[in-house]
């Protein structure tokens, strides 16, 4: 984990647009206001503060001006990591590593460690029964914390995101780390309202390499969130059906999400998590990018 | 050495093994469970799929399938142990006709001892005249014809036929490979003159029941006997003797020569005037019949009954009708000792041959009215031949032709023991035990899978896997 941490150093993580008014900070806030980073003139209007009056331009075109500057302010960020049972795979029986959860816990303390470095206070909700919830915050040790509440959750059972991001501000910026597979549809609604408040939302779709390529042999799959559906028979007749549904069920989820005005990558186990930040966090590129290493980003 | 009864069986039960052998690492069953999150991606396919294996599956119910098969097999196979050192089974069957000499019998049996004196070979000899000799072990190498003499059989005027002799050899050979559980095939070899006489309709049959080759040994005949019975033409020569014979018959008899009155010279009927010499030779050792023919009452040693009209009698097949009045009753005690020749119409016999040193003597219990002219005419004809002819019937002395006996003899190898053995016979004490075995292991087999379905079958859903995600 140091090494990738040593990777990310001096990554800088900018909002893509401009944040909403708050603590001062290192994000172009929406608010103009009196710092001494000149934006433009605007004329008088009642109500202005007559102290941002630019008498000398005034003396000179005897036109009263207001001389704007840009202001810079914090943004909260949420990480919130999906820790249901489907997260913990590969199983053993396949012998393969690492796991999604491997994967998405490096991602999520990457994230921490970059937002934190840009003095962005950072906090963590994890949805699993009894997840750990850490409030945004600036202070030191912040990633520490967060990285220690990700070491002590197992993913078991199933989850459900869409609770824990309805009660977040608009103000803020968040970043879900998920395979997708649990309240798909309920949690791209909760982030369409959010993304319409203001909030600016990042996904991180978790694929295993071992869910695309399926091991050999024949198996009795079964779903480790649904222990009561029906297993299904795994075996190579069925392998080419899987991988045309998989492929179409992942194209679905990057349109669907890019259409709700979030980011969208996928991460595959097989990349590096330091890449994967680096992505996420100069994602203000804004082109949908096919990466070979096992990243596919999109921001809108 | 171990023996098969039924090696069908045992072929079927290791066919079974085998099969059962081969489909544990083919069988189709569940395979292993992964937990795969995408697994809604998956078609809704049933969930048995064929899994082969380098190594069979469910050992124990292989081991116990294979044993219960085997065992069963085995038990139902009639598998025997006949022990160490294999022996060779020989069963000699000598023909003894009144051609065969004392001393022709006796150089037979010297030589099938020295034969089959060998370590490894088991033989058993067959004497069949009259009745059937079995001479075993000792009483082989003290052979003895008057031991064979002094038994209840008398010596037929021709051997025995084939079909009986293989007969008896076939029972003797089932007798040798009881009696000598080692005997793994047994030769057959049959002695004695061979005479056309002795081919019967049923020998072709009666041949292919031996499962092997049967070497033939041919006899020469005694000159004097055989001239004396069989090798000459046969002259009808009758004496009447007993009580007064009704002149119905005396004139009968002499009307076609037939009748020696003087005992000595008798009338005889030569087929051919070259054959004069040889008749003569004939007259001079051949006896004449005695004919023992009342006029009223019975022949000696019979039994009178109350007389009944009887319409026919019965000879060589052809029906004299008649209404004849039968008085006379034959006990059981003479009708064992002689052969019928002639028959009343409801099957009572009505005259009987009985062997004498010599020749034999006919009686007849038929009263024919002196007066009455049944006996002149072609009808009767049928009966005094019967009457009139040569004791024991008439033989065809001729020898079968050689290549004849070749096709008799067959090609291939002796006759396996296991042709001999009964299927009751061939099952061993052990049989009832290994089928409780075979038995025992069904049971276990069924309790091995019962639990295994408990953990395989529905038990599957909720193995450790699942019970760890739920």
């Amino acid at each position: 984990m140091g090494a990738m941490l040593d990777a990310l150093r001096g990554v800088r993580w900018p909002a893509r647009r401009p944040v909403a008014a708050g603590l001062p900070g290192a994000h172009r806030s929406r608010k103009r206001g009196t710092s001494g980073e000149f934006s433009e003139y605007r004329l008088y209007r009642q109500g202005d503060d007559p102290r941002r009056l630019d008498w000398k331009l005034l003396a000179r075109s005897n036109r009263a001006f207001v001389r704007l500057t840009d202001d810079r302010a914090l943004v909260p960020t949420w990480i919130v990591a999906d820790a249901s049972a489907s997260l913990d795979f590969p199983t053993e029986e396949t012998n393969a590593r690492p796991t999604k959860w491997d994967l998405l816990r490096a991602i999520a303390i990457g994230l921490a460690a970059v937002a934190h470095s840009g003095a962005d206070p950072v906090g963590l909700m994890v949805a699993s029964g009894g997840g750990a919830r850490l409030t945004p915050r600036t202070r030191r040790g912040t990633v520490r914390e967060i990285s220690r509440a990700l070491y002590e959750t197992r993913c078991v059972g199933a989850s459900a995101i869409s609770p824990l991001l309805a009660p977040i501000s608009p103000n803020c910026r968040i970043v879900i780390l998920s395979d997708l597979l649990g309240d798909f549809e309920d949690t791209l609604r909760t982030v369409s309202q959010l993304i319409a408040a203001g909030a600016q939302v990042d996904c991180v779709h978790v694929v295993a390499v071992e869910e695309l390529d399926l091991p050999e042999g024949a198996w009795l799959a079964v779903d480790p969130e649904a222990a009561e559906v029906a297993p299904r028979a795994l075996h190579r007749g069925a392998r080419a059906e899987y991988r045309r549904a998989f492929d179409l069920f992942r194209a679905e989820a990057a349109r669907r999400w890019r259409a709700a005005g979030a980011g969208y990558l996928e991460a595959r186990t097989d990349a590096s998590p330091a890449r994967i930040v680096r992505h996420i966090a100069s994602g203000a590129a804004g082109d949908l990018a096919a990466d070979h290493s096992g990243v596919t980003e999109q921001n809108p | 050495m171990i023996g098969v009864g039924a090696p069908f069986i045992l072929g079927a039960a290791v066919f079974g093994a085998l099969v059962t052998v081969v489909l544990h690492f083919l069988s189709v069953r569940r395979p292993r469970v992964l937990l795969l999150p995408t697994m809604r991606f998956l078609p809704d396919r049933p969930v048995r799929a064929v899994s082969r294996s380098a190594r069979p599956s469910d050992l124990w119910l292989l081991l116990l399938r294979v044993a219960a098969l085997l065992l069963a097999g085995i038990a139902l196979s009639g598998v025997t142990w006949r022990g160490t050192g294999v022996k060779h089974g020989r069963v000699v069957v000598i023909q003894r006709g009144a051609d065969t000499s004392v001393e022709t019998l006796r150089t037979l049996v010297a030589r099938a001892i020295a034969d089959g004196f060998a370590a490894d070979t088991v033989m058993r000899i067959v004497v069949v005249d009259s009745a059937v000799h079995l001479l075993n072990g000792a009483e082989s190498k003290a052979f003895r014809a008057d031991t064979i003499s002094s038994r209840a059989s008398t010596l037929p005027y021709a051997p025995s036929t084939l079909s009986s002799t293989i007969l008896v050899a076939t029972r003797s050979a089932a007798e040798l490979v009881r009696d000598e559980r080692t005997v793994d095939a047994v030769d057959l070899v049959i002695a004695g003159p061979l005479l056309r006489q002795s081919d019967d309709a049923s020998l072709p049959a009666v041949r292919a029941s031996w499962p092997g080759t049967i070497r033939f040994v041919v006899t020469q005949h005694d000159p004097g006997v055989v001239d004396s019975l069989v090798s000459l033409p046969y002259k009808r020569s009758v004496v009447l003797v007993g009580a007064d014979a009704s002149d119905a018959v005396r004139s009968a008899l002499q009307a076609r020569g037939w009748l020696n009155s003087a005992r000595s010279d008798s009338v005889q009927s030569t087929t051919s005037p070259s054959q004069s010499a040889v008749a003569k030779k004939a007259s001079a050792s051949h006896p004449p019949i005695e004919l023992e023919w009342p006029a009223s009452g019975v022949p000696e040693g019979w039994t009178t009954s109350t007389p009944t009209t009887v319409g026919a009698l019965v000879a060589r097949g052809a029906v004299l009708v008649f209404p004849f009045v039968r008085t006379a009753r034959i006990p059981d005690a003479i009708a064992s000792r002689g052969r019928a020749i002639a028959w009343w119409s409801d099957g009572e016999v009505a005259a009987i041959e009985v062997p004498t040193a010599t020749a034999c003597t006919r009686h007849v219990g038929v009263n024919v009215p002196p007066s009455s002219d049944v006996l002149q005419g072609q009808a009767s004809r049928a009966l005094l031949h019967a009457l009139a002819g040569p004791c024991g019937g008439e033989v065809d002395h001729t020898p079968i032709a050689a290549a004849e006996l070749r096709t008799l003899e067959g090609t291939g190898s002796s006759a396996p023991a296991s042709a001999f053995k009964s299927t009751t016979a061939a099952r061993t004490p052990w049989a009832a035990l290994l089928l409780a075995m075979a038995l025992l292991l069904l049971i276990a087999e069924w309790m091995v899978r019962d639990r295994e379905s408990r953990v395989d079958g529905v038990g599957a859903q909720s193995d450790d896997s699942l019970r760890k995600v739920a």
